[in-house]
Parts: structure tokens; C-alpha cells; sequence
């Protein structure tokens, strides 16, 4: 064993030991200050830290014979998996300012550079088709200005936001709620093979957990922890989103909200953060208010000109100024689809005539049907 | 004595010869039957020799033999009790055989004597006119559906007694006024038997396809929120179909008559069946099966609509079953001995919701996640929905909608009623009609590929256009025929030879879901 697999095996040791949750991890820590102290310590020792009880500090000395916790490291060493802890080179260092940092990191393909900005999307997972085009158009223009996307790999505007991130050259983590191992939802496969080759997916679950509801708080605290800046595309009332919004806050974290219609239950949650002081973010470019966002960025060596990244979201009307039947369709359609028969009420038109130029619309790339006779407009205008 | 007298029972959706024989001799008394017979006609000796008494008729102790013959054919029903009885009087002499030679019997016995209407009349007393039977003798119960049919003497009884003093007095020779055939109602306007269109407030798209669906006789998919109208749009559609021919008529009347849906009916059925089974219907009640098959429901449909309400909720391998009898319109229920072949000639009207909580895409209410709808709608498997030509959704509907109609003529003149409705579609019939002479289909739903190429050509500017959707759309070639097929019917409707873009693109917007 080298230095640093021995030093790796101790943390592991650390956090697989039954009965010894994060909370009676960090006490032990705070009094024994390495692992490998612990792991040298005496059942006594243990029973003189907080929350550690008898049988706890039982548990720990078993937990030394242990062959089940050594053979599994063993296995992880040899896996492609990556593993880190707090004292390792790659463990990140915005992470060590959380009270109760994960003691061990497991990930697949490349972490965050912390040298770049780190933004989150972050929103409900039934999102609407505005959320859901809001989110990836703000992962494309971030991608091309250089941000690095990290957000849960959930439904909705997790994925969307990522997508929008990995599919237009850019980096994208993901934080699972379960071991790295297991694609969940199994639904993003796509986004989660992609993650693995061109960005990194990233769980404090060993391999092979299943991801219960619990996790997912937790999940979302190390979001916050990396993260620089965190979007929020849309929320409901009550939302995880505004756990990860709250740890946030906690940590000085700057919070940027996407408006929503009043009224409409997706936007509830945001309007309400907007009226608790968030930020407003209009544009993707609004960002660069962060100042830790608008440093990092120029700092490295891959600003580009933010201001030319924008060209989605300048309003963008069809060239003819005449009301063609064409023009009265498509200026009847917004971001939220819009069913066929309101279309035909809306403009007057008979059907077969609205029908025919929605498809033209269509296969002009300019519209697109969100749901069943639902239409709406594929740029944000 | 020995004598025999006729009786017909029922195969399938038709009717066979059936003689029953009858011996009466000298030995212990005793009542035998035989010839491969269901408990219902086993049970008839003891009504029959009941019924006998009762109608003052007196039997000597005597060795009873009743046979049924052809005795290789299983025999069902209680038309046997009548000729049974008959047998057995013209067997001691009381009745006068020879009367009754060239006679079909057919009729239920009840304790006192009185006849009882029996199932499946109709296809019996065509049945007599094919072998040239002269007379019939059917309960009074059964008189309006034995008359359906012509160039044959119906007699009606009420009792056993009144029936042998009939036969003992000669036949007579149409004794029943044929007041209430066909011709008298015909000038009806048959629009009448249904509700009307114009009652289904908005949903402008949906009805526009769906006359497009009875048009070319497409299969259609209502998907929409609870409540938004479906089911009233699905019920209205027989009205809007065509007026039924007599032979059509003569088709759904039998099949009523079999599965005996047509005691209190008077002739003809002249209203195209609707039937809209729950989704708990097993598949043999759908198909048509049982020990000893009857017609399903989707025979009970033929010429008509089948509406399958909640789609999804239906047990799948229900479902999946409609795939033969849509492609072939008519359905074999086969078993050991022998199989039956029912007319399965149906339009399919199905309805959904979007997804569990059936507000998707409003998602100020839908709590789906994506892959939630999208299992939903993969409840339903893929070649199910390619049987589906259009696909339709309706939208609920707006308080404005309902009381802007209501208080707004101007508003009404755009919504399309029945009576429109039809005639535009009869229109369309008739340039199918046309086309398809001489060839085995009907419709432009029923065209296969081939015909497809021929009627459905495509000019050169649509061509490109279709090129264009098709790589976009990533369309298969089967969802390509279907557009072309709609669109074709579309293009029938508006009176147009050649397709042209506007059709084809509104064919489109009726693509299903999964696609």
C-alpha cells in the first residue's frame, strides 16, 4: 500500500463504519483530527467524544477488525471509480467550508475546475415547456461563456440545464443522491453517460446505494457547496429546490431567479424567493452580477466576450412586417404551448390554414409541439 | 306413431334445419330426448308435457322419443319447446300432420301453455325463405322481426291450443297486416335518432377530425382531460355516419337478434349500433367466445362504432386482440369441434387521458414528470396506435365557450352540426365509392400500400415538402402511408383531385402521440 492509498483507506474506513453517521464522523474528527488517529485510538478515547456512545464506540472497535470494509476498498482502488477525501489533492476545496463535509467523494470522469466559475440550475423536476427551454438555453450560453454546470441529474431542469451544458462543448457535473454506479433516474441515461466521458458525475455514496428521499437534501448541500452561483429556473411552493437554495444562502452563496408568470404554480417558489431579496437573471450574461462568477471569469484564460452570447434572447420576429397569415400564427405563440383550437380562435384563421403554417413554422425550426396540439415558440423572444 | 316436424337453431350468425322426431308407442311411460342437446332443451320435457296438460289436451302413459336431428350438432335455445310439443300431438293424433309439412316451428313453451319469444327469429326465418319454406310459426312476441322479411307466410300464436286449432284448420295465408315495414318510416329523417353536433361546445379540431375520421371510416383517439367532451363527441358519430343500406340493416338486425338485444325492437334496426363496453370487459366478451360462442362486443359494433372509453385502463391483452379483427373486419372464434366467423366491421373510437392525473399539458395542475406520460401513453403498444389514423386532442372547455355559444348566434354558425356534418361527408363517400370500384375495399382507410401509390400521388412541390417533414420527422413508412391516407380523405372532403400541401400538413397535426 502507498502513502496515499493508506491515508485513502483510513477515510473509507472512517465512513463505513455502522452506527457512525456524518454528525459523530465530524465530532471524532474535530477531537482526533485524522482518521488514521482514530483508527489508533482506544474504546475509551471514543466514548469521551459527543453523541459517541458505548455501543457506538463498540462498533468502531469492531469496525477495525472488519475484513468487509478492507475488501471493499480494495475493490475500489481497482475500479475505474474515482475516490477522494478532504486531504486529497482533487477533493474540492469549497467543500471544506460546509460544517459537515462529505469524508469521502466518489466520482466518474473529471471533477469542477475550481479556477473557473461553477454555476447551478437547479428547479422542479415536472417542469413546464418554458422551464424547460429556459434551463437549456441557459446551460448552451453558459457552456459558451465558459461557465461550468453542476446540478442534481434530476428530471426537469436539472436535466435540461446539463443538457444544454454537455451538448454545447461545455463541462457539466452531476451530484447524485446514489452511488455513482447507478444511473438515477435511470430515465437520464443519456445525460449520464454523457457526464461520465465529457464531464464528471459525482455522489458521497459509496458504489451500489440506492438512492432513498434522504439523500437528496444532502445531495443538494454539496451542490451549494460548489457551486459559485445558483440559478433557480422554477420551483413550486414547497420545493427541493429551496433546500439547496437555503444551504446556499448559509454559505454566502450569491441567488439568482428566473421569473415566472404570476399565477402559475411552477413560479410560485421563484416569485416568492424574488420577493424574499434573490437576484433577478433576465439574460444568461446577468450572471457576471456574481462577483465571484465575473472574477473567476476573467480571470481564466477562456473569457470570451460575453456580450456576443446572446443573440437567443433578443427579440426575434419574423423579417415580413405585413400580417400574413403566417405572422398572425407565430405572434400568437410565446414559450408556454398554446392548444390548436385557442390558435384557430386566436387568429381567426380556419384550421387547415393554421395547421399548414404551424408546420411550415415547424419545419422551419421555429416552432415546435411541446404535447399533443400544443405549440409553442422554440426561441426565447 | 311416428312424425317430424321443423325447427332451426342457430350457427354462428346463421340458422340451420333442424327436424324434430318424434315417437310416441306402447311401453312404460317414459320421456327420452336425444341429439347432442344443451340443458335448456333437455329441460323442455318436463315444461312440454306441463304445457300439453294445461292447454286441456290429454296424453295417454306412453313411451316418449324425442330426437333432434342433425344429432351431430350441438343444439342451444328454447325455440325447441313448440315443435317439440307439436310433435308429440301430431305423434298421438291430435294434430294433423300433414298441415304442417312445409311449416317451421319455432317457440318457446310456458307452463300454461303460452309461447314465449325466443333469440335469433330472424336469421331462422331467412333461413325458411332459403330452403323454400312456406309457412312459419313464431310467437307473437317475435312478429315485428319475423316480418322483417319477405315472400314467406308468417303466422304468429299466443298459446299452444290456439296453434294446434290454427294448424288443424288449414293454415291461413298472410294473416298479418305487414303495417309497420320498412317503407311507412323511411322518409324519416334519421339525423333525428341522434344528438346533435352543435351541442359539443369548441373543440373545433376535434370535430373537424372527426369527421374526417367517418369520412374515410379512419379509427380515431380522443386524448383530453376529464370532462372536455369526448365521450359526447364519440356518441354523436353514428348520426354522422351515412344512413345504413337494407342489407347493412338486415346485418345488424340479425346479429341484434342473436344476441337477443331485439325482443322490444318493431323491424328493422335502423339506428348504426354504438356500443361503448367498460374497461372491464373480458376478451371473449369483446371478441365473442364462451363454450359455445356468441358475438362479442365487437361484432355487437359492426357497422357501427366501437368507443372504447379510457383506453388504457382496458386489460392490454383485451386490447392487443382488436388487431386482427381491425385488419380482417371479422373475427373467427374458433374451437375444437367447429369455429364461427362474426362480421367485425367496426370504426374504433377510442379516448384517453394524457397522462395519470389528466391535465398534462397544463401543469399548473399536472403533477406528471415526463417519463411518468410518457408510460402512460406506452400503456397503449405500438401497433395499437398505428391502427389509429387519427389522433385528436380535445381541449377543456372555457366558461367564455360556453357562454359565448350560448348567447351568440354569430358564434354558432361556425360550429358544424350533424346535418352539415353529414352531408359533406356522404360527399366524400361517394368520391370513395367511386374510386374503389371494382376493387374489394370501400374506404380510403382500407388502402393498402400499393393503393396508396396509386391514388394518393403527390406533385412535385408536395413531394419536396413530405421529403422535407419525413427526414425531419424521422417518420417510418408506415406512419408515411397513414399521412397520406388522411390526407387523402382530407383532400375528398374539401373536393379536391390531388392532394395538395394544406391537406397533407393537416394530416399531419393527426399523427399519434408516440410518434
Amino acid at each position: 500500500m502507498t502513502k496515499d492509498v493508506e491515508e485513502g483507506f483510513y477515510w473509507y474506513w472512517l465512513n463505513n463504519i455502522p452506527r457512525v453517521g456524518n454528525i459523530k464522523i465530524h465530532n471524532l474528527l474535530d477531537r482526533f483530527k485524522s482518521p488514521k488517529n482514530i483508527y489508533s485510538a482506544s474504546f475509551k478515547d471514543y466514548t469521551q467524544v459527543a453523541k459517541i456512545s458505548i455501543n457506538d464506540a463498540k462498533q468502531i472497535d469492531l469496525a477495525k477488525k472488519s475484513e468487509y470494509i478492507y475488501n471493499d476498498y480494495k475493490k475500489l482502488i481497482k475500479s475505474d471509480m474515482n475516490f477522494t477525501y478532504p486531504v486529497s489533492n482533487d477533493y474540492p476545496k469549497a467543500l471544506l467550508n460546509l460544517n459537515d463535509y462529505p469524508v469521502n467523494l466518489f466520482y466518474y470522469g473529471k471533477l469542477a475546475d475550481e479556477n473557473k466559475p461553477i454555476v447551478s440550475i437547479i428547479g422542479t423536476r415536472e417542469c413546464t415547456n418554458y422551464g424547460r427551454k429556459i434551463a437549456y438555453e441557459f446551460g448552451k450560453a453558459f457552456a459558451k461563456m465558459g461557465i461550468q454546470v453542476i446540478s442534481g441529474m434530476a428530471l426537469g431542469v436539472d436535466y435540461y440545464g446539463q443538457k444544454g451544458a454537455i451538448d454545447n462543448g461545455g463541462y457539466s457535473l452531476g451530484v447524485l443522491g446514489c452511488g455513482v454506479d447507478l444511473c438515477y433516474p435511470r430515465y437520464n441515461y443519456d445525460l449520464y453517460e454523457k457526464l461520465k466521458i465529457k464531464g464528471g458525475v459525482l455522489s458521497e455514496y459509496k458504489p451500489h446505494t440506492p438512492a432513498i428521499p434522504a439523500s437528496f437534501p444532502m445531495r443538494n448541500r454539496i451542490i451549494s457547496g460548489l457551486s459559485d452561483a445558483i440559478v433557480v429556473v422554477e420551483a413550486r411552493r414547497k420545493s427541493g429546490t429551496k433546500i439547496t437554495v437555503e444551504h446556499a444562502l448559509e454559505n454566502g452563496k450569491d441567488i439568482f431567479v428566473v421569473p415566472g408568470r404570476i399565477g402559475d404554480e411552477l413560479s410560485y417558489g421563484c416569485l416568492e424567493m424574488l420577493s424574499d431579496g434573490a437576484n433577478l437573471i433576465l439574460e444568461p450574461a446577468d450572471i457576471c452580477k456574481c462577483e465571484r462568477v465575473k472574477e473567476k471569469l476573467f480571470n481564466s484564460s477562456q473569457s470570451k466576450t460575453i456580450s456576443s452570447q446572446n443573440t437567443q434572447f433578443r427579440h426575434n420576429s419574423l423579417n415580413s412586417p405585413i400580417a400574413s397569415p403566417r405572422n398572425m400564427v407565430y405572434s400568437e405563440l410565446d414559450l408556454y404551448p398554446c392548444s390548436l383550437d385557442d390558435l384557430v380562435k386566436k387568429t381567426g384563421l380556419p384550421l387547415s390554414n393554421v395547421v399548414e403554417n404551424l408546420l411550415e413554422l415547424e419545419l422551419e425550426g421555429l416552432v415546435e409541439e411541446t404535447a399533443k396540439n400544443y405549440y409553442a415558440k422554440i426561441q426565447i423572444s | 306413431m311416428y312424425s317430424c316436424i321443423n325447427c332451426a337453431s342457430v350457427y354462428g350468425l346463421d340458422a340451420f334445419l333442424v327436424h324434430v322426431e318424434t315417437d310416441v308407442s306402447l311401453g312404460l311411460p317414459d320421456f327420452n330426448m336425444s341429439g347432442l342437446l344443451s340443458s335448456e332443451v333437455k329441460e323442455a320435457k318436463e315444461r312440454i308435457k306441463v304445457a300439453i296438460k294445461n292447454s286441456g289436451f290429454k296424453l295417454e302413459p306412453q313411451k316418449i322419443v324425442v330426437n333432434i336431428s342433425p344429432a351431430d350438432i350441438r343444439k342451444d335455445g328454447t325455440g325447441f319447446d313448440l315443435p317439440i310439443a307439436l310433435g308429440i300431438l301430431a305423434a298421438v293424433k291430435i294434430l294433423n300432420l300433414d298441415a304442417i309439412k312445409d311449416t317451421l316451428c319455432i317457440g318457446e313453451l310456458s307452463l300454461d301453455g303460452s309461447i314465449k319469444g325466443v333469440k335469433g327469429i330472424l336469421p331462422c326465418v331467412l333461413m325458411a325463405k332459403d330452403k323454400k319454406i312456406k309457412n312459419v310459426i313464431i310467437p307473437k312476441e317475435n312478429e315485428a322481426e319475423g316480418l322483417i322479411v319477405e315472400g314467406i307466410n308468417i303466422i304468429t300464436a299466443n298459446n299452444l291450443r290456439e296453434c294446434v286449432k290454427l294448424i288443424n284448420e288449414g293454415l291461413p295465408s298472410n294473416p298479418i297486416n305487414r303495417t309497420y315495414s320498412l317503407d311507412e318510416e323511411e322518409e324519416d329523417d334519421n339525423t333525428r335518432l341522434y344528438n346533435c353536433f352543435s351541442e359539443v361546445k369548441g373543440q373545433i379540431s376535434a370535430k373537424r377530425a372527426t369527421m374526417i375520421a367517418v369520412a374515410g371510416m379512419h379509427n380515431i383517439m380522443y386524448i383530453g382531460p376529464p370532462g372536455s367532451g369526448k365521450t359526447m363527441l364519440a356518441s354523436r358519430i353514428p348520426g354522422i355516419m351515412p344512413d345504413m343500406t337494407r342489407d347493412e340493416m338486415l346485418q345488424v338486425t340479425k346479429i341484434a337478434s342473436i344476441s337477443g338485444n331485439l325482443i322490444k325492437c318493431k323491424g328493422l334496426v335502423k339506428k348504426r349500433p354504438f356500443r361503448n363496453p367498460y374497461h372491464n370487459i373480458t376478451t371473449s366478451a369483446l371478441m365473442g367466445g364462451g363454450v359455445y360462442a356468441k358475438p362479442g362486443e365487437i361484432t355487437l359494433a359492426s357497422k357501427g362504432v366501437l368507443f372504447l372509453d379510457e383506453i388504457t385502463e382496458f386489460d392490454s391483452k383485451v386490447i392487443e386482440g382488436l388487431r386482427g379483427p381491425l385488419e380482417d373486419r371479422r373475427v373467427r372464434v374458433s374451437r375444437l369441434n367447429y369455429s364461427y366467423d362474426y362480421p367485425a366491421d367496426f370504426m374504433l373510437v377510442a379516448a384517453m387521458n394524457p397522462c395519470k392525473c389528466g391535465y398534462y399539458p397544463d401543469k399548473n395542475r399536472c403533477h406528471c414528470k415526463e417519463n411518468e406520460i410518457k408510460r402512460y401513453i406506452g400503456k397503449i403498444s405500438n401497433p395499437i396506435w398505428d391502427r389509429f389514423d387519427i389522433c385528436i386532442k380535445t381541449n377543456e372547455i372555457k366558461f367564455r365557450d360556453i357562454y359565448e355559444d350560448n348567447n351568440n348566434e354569430e358564434n354558432n354558425k361556425g360550429e358544424l352540426s350533424t346535418k352539415e356534418m353529414k352531408e359533406k361527408i356522404l360527399a366524400a363517400r361517394k368520391i370513395q365509392l367511386e374510386r374503389f370500384k371494382g376493387t374489394s375495399i370501400n374506404f380510403n382507410s382500407q388502402m393498402d400500400s400499393k393503393m396508396v401509390n396509386k391514388y394518393c400521388e403527390l406533385k412535385e412541390k408536395e413531394q419536396k415538402l413530405m421529403e422535407k417533414f419525413y427526414e425531419k420527422k424521422r417518420l417510418t413508412a408506415r406512419g408515411y402511408t397513414r399521412i397520406l391516407k388522411t390526407a387523402r380523405t382530407i383532400a375528398d372532403l374539401e373536393g379536391c383531385k390531388d392532394i395538395q400541401w394544406s391537406h397533407i400538413s393537416e394530416s399531419f397535426s393527426y399523427r399519434s402521440v408516440n410518434e
